[in-house]
């Protein structure tokens, strides 16, 4: 969720830009009101958290300005040491409700995600074409859907975990049982070669064990980890960021891959590319996924990633030469479960949960990600990412 | 100075801890933007008074109040907001007076925080 905070003080800016960040949000922070306006005209926003009294454009102005761009928007008013009397003006004028300095942050936090979910249901609402009160039993259809939704969501979670844990032991004997054999099996006299045989090949079979059980131990985690976000409990681990930097460690991981392939492999980055706001560790996973699934599905051509500034948001390519995605597909490979294997390959890789995954931490970023592709020539994914500048902080 | 809360200082940090949940390292962050941002705004202040600008006056003490407030340096922050409120009244004079007690409050607090922070910088230590 994109939350925009305005506020002429540094230090409340800081505050809330950090404490909401560590929850979860996608923070930009503008230090008056023409900036908060501009911001919000150019970029999608669940949220305001507006101070009232700030020098030039006040509270009360840049709300009015907010209003006319997008009246949808909940905006939270942010008063100053008992201006209580102001902050109400507001609320006539449309603010969604208004917390007191010093902000506290579990107060603000109850009162954006209330704010955020109303306005998400009248959108819905609205959609429709009808008012709150004429579409009740679609409100709540809506809320049971959602109901069932997290209900579903925690079920996968906590199948999951249940899961993890006797997987854990079942490759970690499988890994102990393996070794005491390969030790064993040097030491083993040649009088025997039945019983040494049947040795190796057990101590084969665990190896596939192990394998088989380390392929399920990584789409648990993918389980978890796609549940973690969906229910807004993930970690994330903010931090200015050098997407160079993240490119070159991934393609210094594939750059053998590719090669072992037979596949031509290069990377074109911009000089001075900006830095964006991120998680290193998530940022990575996206370019490695993608990465990934070019290794997988480029037989023979090669891949190319590129990174250039655009306005103000960095667009990152990465193109193969692979056998494509149909058209039919294209629409759905961000979706859960929708196993693009399948398709390309009647060999399924996977559940399809890599790519709903990359498009998650995308959003998270306030980016974007999506394909083009065309069967038998390849596929390019694009991920465009905010650039920290324009954070304000 | 400790680290703890002080109830002879002019910083009351476990009431700026309350605010921010305990979070010490954003707390010597707020030390800081508060050493950088303040001063100046004080400058400031003491032009508009002299210029008897009540918006700025008030907008500036204002915003003085506020990050004092934040920082849990109260005396500051309620001396600022006396600023304040006298510059929304009109009265210039009363706030200029005002200004007179809050600098010497203001000084402190610098004082408290260069003692804390080892440095010994700030033009007002002694």
């Amino acid at each position: 969720m994109h939350i925009l905070v305005v506020d002429d003080e540094e230090m409340v800016r800081y505050v809330l830009s950090e404490k909401l960040s560590e929850s979860g949000f996608s923070v930009i922070a503008a230090s008056g009101g023409q900036q908060a306006v501009e911001f919000f005209r150019n970029t999608p926003f669940d949220a305001v958290l507006l101070d009232l009294k700030m020098p030039g454009m006040d509270g009360i102005e840049t709300l009015k300005e907010l209003r006319m761009l997008d009246p949808e928007v909940p905006v939270i008013m942010v008063t100053a040491y008992g201006d209580i009397a102001t902050a109400v003006e507001a609320i006539k004028r449309g603010a969604y409700d208004f917390v007191e300095k010093p902000p506290q942050i579990s107060r603000i936090m109850v009162t954006l995600r209330r704010a955020i979910e109303k306005a998400s249901l009248e959108r819905e609402v609205k959609k429709l074409g009808k008012n709150i009160e004429e579409s009740a039993v679609l409100k709540q259809a809506y809320e049971k859907l959602k109901e069932l939704d997290q209900v579903k969501t925690a079920f996968l979670s906590s199948v999951s975990h249940e899961l993890r844990t006797p997987l854990t032991s079942i490759i970690g004997y499988a890994e102990i049982s393996r070794k005491k054999l390969l030790k064993l099996i040097p030491a083993m006299s040649d009088d025997d070669p039945k019983t040494t045989k049947s040795i190796r090949q057990v101590e084969e079979n665990l190896g596939i064990l192990v394998s088989e059980s380390g392929k399920l131990a990584g789409l648990i985690e993918s389980i978890l980890d796609l549940t973690a976000m969906e229910a807004g409990t993930a970690e994330w681990r903010w931090e200015p960021l050098l997407v160079r930097e993240v490119i070159e460690d991934a393609a210094a991981v594939f750059s053998p891959v590719f090669k072992e392939k037979g596949l031509e492999f290069s990377v074109t980055i911009e000089d001075d590319l900006p830095m964006i706001k991120g998680d290193r560790y998530r940022i990575s996973q996206v370019i490695n996924q993608i990465f990934t699934n070019a290794a997988a599905f480029t037989d023979q051509g090669g891949v190319t990633c590129s990174a250039k500034r655009v306005e103000s948001t960095i667009v990152l390519s990465i193109a193969d030469t692979g056998r494509g995605i149909l058209a039919s597909r294209q629409g759905v490979i961000f979706e859960k479960f929708s196993q693009i294997g399948d398709t390309l390959t009647d060999k399924p890789k996977g559940v399809g949960l890599g790519l709903p995954i990359c498009r998650l931490i995308v959003e998270y970023h306030g980016g974007k990600i999506g394909v083009e592709s065309e069967p038998g020539r390849g596929s390019e994914f694009t991920i465009v990412l905010p650039v920290e500048e324009e954070m304000g902080i | 100075m400790g680290s703890g809360m002080n109830e002879q200082g002019q910083i009351d940090k476990g009431k700026a801890l309350k605010w921010l949940e305990g979070d010490e390292r954003m707390f010597v962050r707020i030390k800081a933007i508060f050493m950088k941002n303040v001063p100046p705004q004080v400058e400031q202040l003491k032009e508009c008074l002299a210029l008897d600008d009540t918006d700025s006056t008030e907008r500036l003490a204002l915003t003085i109040m506020g990050s004092s407030a934040m920082l849990g340096a109260s005396v500051m922050s309620s001396e600022a907001g006396k600023i304040e409120r006298s510059a929304i009244e009109g009265d210039m004079n009363a706030a200029r007076l005002h200004f007179t007690k809050f600098v010497g409050e203001y000084e402190k607090v610098m004082e408290e925080l260069f003692v804390e922070g080892g440095c010994d910088a700030y033009p007002g230590s002694r």
